[in-house]
């Protein structure tokens, strides 16, 4: 009976921090809060950079119909994160700097960005695009889906070589250009763990 | 021996306690860890600098036993990426990974020459690394009193006209991006990557 007793108190503790091994933060925590809630968008915004850079980055929602709603927490670093949105294939949070940031008002309004620096931005939390060939598109053309990308890095340079070399095909593994040979080409590069090597 | 159990329960407990806090100790509950030196543990340590997907395909290297004996191949790539295991002389544990552009820029860099690449290079240093200088591009060890630049996990970018980096930061305290090497022929853009919090 000891012994029974034993191994049964191991076998639960065993249980036990397996079980919060993957996700201790997420089972002590409380519900999320409501999709497209202030709270949510901040969280979103949040999830996208580094903690070094989102403590003290301003926070927006670009789809705020009203703009005084636009920023969630004004900033102090020069970094802005941008939360999700709330549709079905939500192109996901993002971090960007000053050079991105002039990028994105470009891409906007169909106008060239006219890049100074490098720049980068931040995606840690992925993202799914209509295409990797068309700026512009809002769904993949027919047959084709979108394309999901884990967390990932992009960045912009200057000049009009400042890509060539890199593979253009959306593999999730190496660095690659998204959109390339158009004004808004940029690198996009995996930045997830390095310790799943097999 | 109900105290036994106790104990023992503890025992498993503080054990499953570590990795939490440790990120670092999620390696050493894997059972079969390598011993350190060794062949796998070298070939483990490279491919840990970059994303697996990149790690995988690469060509894997170990630095010479001295600073003057050439680099060894652990294993041969497919994808034009190499990794280095940690540099035994240099502080702290430093693989890295990088494409044929960064390649070339660290091979001019290391022989002092001009730097000749032809597009934008990446470079992988997802376990983190230790430089002698921000400033200096071939300063060996700090100036007395001053520190080693510590990186966390971070991404490094070379652009062929280092003019595209003129203006930015240059403090690698700065919590983002900043450039090192600024005003030189290396200067190179370091992008931290440590995980978002989630509040």
């Amino acid at each position: 009976m000891p012994r029974w007793s034993a191994a049964v108190a191991l076998a639960v503790v065993l249980a036990a921090c397996n079980k919060s091994e993957p996700a201790p933060s997420q089972a002590a925590a409380p519900p999320p809060p409501p999709r497209g809630s202030k709270a949510w968008l901040i969280e979103t915004a949040v999830s996208a950079g580094p903690a070094s850079i989102t403590a003290n980055a301003t926070l927006i929602d670009l789809h705020a119909t009203v703009d005084s709603l636009k920023t969630l927490r004004a900033g102090t670093n020069g970094w802005t994160c941008v939360a999700d949105d709330t549709t079905a294939h939500h192109m996901g949070p993002i971090c960007a700097d000053g050079q991105w940031m002039k990028w994105f008002g470009a891409w906007m309004g169909h106008k060239t960005p006219a890049v100074t620096a490098v720049g980068t931005a931040y995606m840690l939390a992925g993202a799914t695009d209509a295409s990797n060939t068309d700026p512009f598109a809002t769904k993949p053309d027919s047959g084709k889906a979108w394309i999901v990308s884990g967390p990932h890095l992009m960045i912009i340079a200057p000049g009009a070589h400042a890509y060539d070399g890199l593979p253009h095909e959306p593999t999730n593994a190496e660095p690659y250009v998204m959109f390339p040979g158009t004004p808004y080409a940029h690198v996009m590069a995996p930045a997830g763990s390095g310790h799943a090597a097999n | 021996m109900r105290k036994w159990t106790v104990l023992a329960a503890a025992l498993v407990l503080a054990a499953c306690n570590k990795p939490a806090e440790q990120p670092a100790a999620s390696q050493a509950a894997k059972p079969a860890e390598p011993a350190p030196g060794s062949r796998e543990w070298k070939v483990a340590n490279a491919m840990s600098a970059a994303p697996g997907a990149v790690a995988n395909a690469a060509t894997l290297m170990e630095w010479g036993s001295s600073p003057d004996s050439a680099p060894k191949q652990l294993r041969a790539g497919t994808n034009g990426w190499t990794c280095f295991a940690d540099n035994p002389g240099s502080p702290g544990n430093d693989p890295m990974c990088f494409d044929g552009q960064f390649g070339k820029w660290a091979t001019a860099w290391m022989g002092h020459k001009p730097v000749t690449i032809t597009g934008l290079g990446v470079a992988y240093m997802l376990q983190g690394g230790s430089d002698a200088s921000n400033t200096d591009p071939f300063k060996m060890k700090p100036d007395s009193g001053q520190r080693w630049v510590d990186s966390g996990p971070h991404v490094m970018i070379v652009i062929p006209n280092v003019r595209g980096l003129a203006g930015l930061p240059t403090d690698a305290t700065n919590g983002g991006p900043w450039i090192m090497w600024q005003n030189t022929p290396y200067a190179h853009v370091m992008v931290p990557v440590a995980a978002a919090h989630t509040n």
